[in-house]
């Protein structure tokens, strides 16, 4: 009778166990699902063709008169203007610069905004001949940042027009970025 | 007679007066005889800004490097590579970056080399690693400075290798010059 018991308590304790082992890895996949779903960086990568979306904010600089820069086949020729200067406003999630590829230029471009390595702009496709005076931050980007000032940089990708390939130089520029709430 | 002596003095006076006057006007116009020098001043008024601005202009060929070789590729299973013989090697093409700054202030211009993700023990060499370029002069465009960086390939790329493919990027950094106030 007692061997009986104890057998059933055995039993009894073990299914408590198994029910306690469940119960972990219940609770470990849903803070799996907490942090993938809202936690996880993902890495803002450069893309290896322009993207098919022009920048929204891109604006005509009205040089369309410029002559276009010589070429070698198979090479590329641009010319860049711009400030070293940005602004963030964290409320907008928007920053204010100034970048262009003027009309003279025989490649498309992408802006990156990066700070300490992360990536925390990245524009559309500027086509020759135009400007941008802002850009939207990234998703949780603003939730990154703090009030205050930071070494920035901008990376300036280039892309050939016919084909949309990366080529194989690319541009960086120390920038100051102030930021306010 | 009373009425004589007071116009006699205040006659004296006004004379006197006179007298003074013109030494002061002597004094500030006259340094020669027969020469007359008239004092030119001037300040700056003006409501708009200089603004710095940079442009800068990027230029390369076609980038196209070649390991070409001439003699028998014998796999070698201890190390897992072939032997080449000594009259390999790679031929470049249009492996020339050049920089031109139009701004109106001076820019450092560094070029680097990153090996991408092929096979192969290649390294990249930028012939100039940076070197800065003065502001522009008013009114001369083509007097703007420049620098050109050519791209050497060294050691070899897997002999599997055999289409065409992305070796490396090259990178152009242009920083702002810190001028001492």
């Amino acid at each position: 009778m007692a061997a009986h018991e104890r057998k059933k308590e055995e039993k009894s304790r073990t299914k408590w166990l198994l029910l306690f082992l469940l119960l972990l890895l219940l609770i470990a996949s849903i803070s799996i699902t907490i942090w993938a779903l809202f936690f996880r960086r993902v890495p803002t990568l450069a893309p290896d063709y322009a993207p098919r979306q022009e920048e929204p904010y891109a604006e005509d600089m009205g040089d369309d008169s410029d002559e276009k820069l010589t070429q070698v086949e198979g090479g590329g020729a641009v010319s860049l203007t711009y400030t070293t200067e940005v602004h963030i406003v964290l409320s907008e999630e928007r920053a204010t610069l100034y970048f262009a590829n003027p009309s003279k230029s025989n490649q498309d471009m992408v802006l990156q905004i990066l700070v300490q390595d992360v990536v925390i702009a990245q524009s559309g496709t500027i086509l020759p001949g135009k400007q941008i005076e802002k850009l939207d931050l990234l998703e949780d980007a603003a939730a990154k940042l703090q009030p205050g000032g930071y070494n920035g940089e901008f990376v300036v990708l280039y892309y050939q027009p016919d084909t949309h390939e990366k080529t194989i130089v690319n541009t960086e520029i120390p920038v100051n970025i102030t930021v306010e709430s | 007679m009373k009425t004589k002596k007071v116009f006699a003095a205040i006659l004296a006076l006004a004379l006197a007066m006179g007298f003074g006057t013109t030494a002061f006007a002597k004094e500030n116009t006259h340094t020669t005889p027969g020469t007359e020098t008239i004092g030119v001043e001037g300040s700056y008024v003006g409501t708009g800004n200089l603004t710095d601005r940079y442009s800068v202009k990027i230029e390369w060929g076609e980038m196209t490097f070649t390991y070409n070789t001439t003699g028998d590729r014998t796999w070698d299973p201890e190390t897992h590579t072939y032997s080449v013989t000594d009259t390999d090697g790679w031929k470049a093409s249009g492996n020339t970056v050049t920089v031109t700054n139009h701004s109106n202030l001076p820019v450092d211009v560094a070029f680097s080399f990153t090996k991408a993700d092929v096979n192969g023990t290649y390294t990249g060499t930028m012939s100039v690693t940076s070197q800065q370029l003065a502001a522009g002069v008013e009114n001369k465009p083509a007097e703007a400075d420049s620098v050109q960086s050519t791209l050497t390939l060294d050691g070899t790329l897997n002999a599997l290798q055999t289409t065409s493919t992305k070796l490396g990027d090259i990178t152009v950094s242009l920083t702002a010059v810190e001028t001492q106030p």
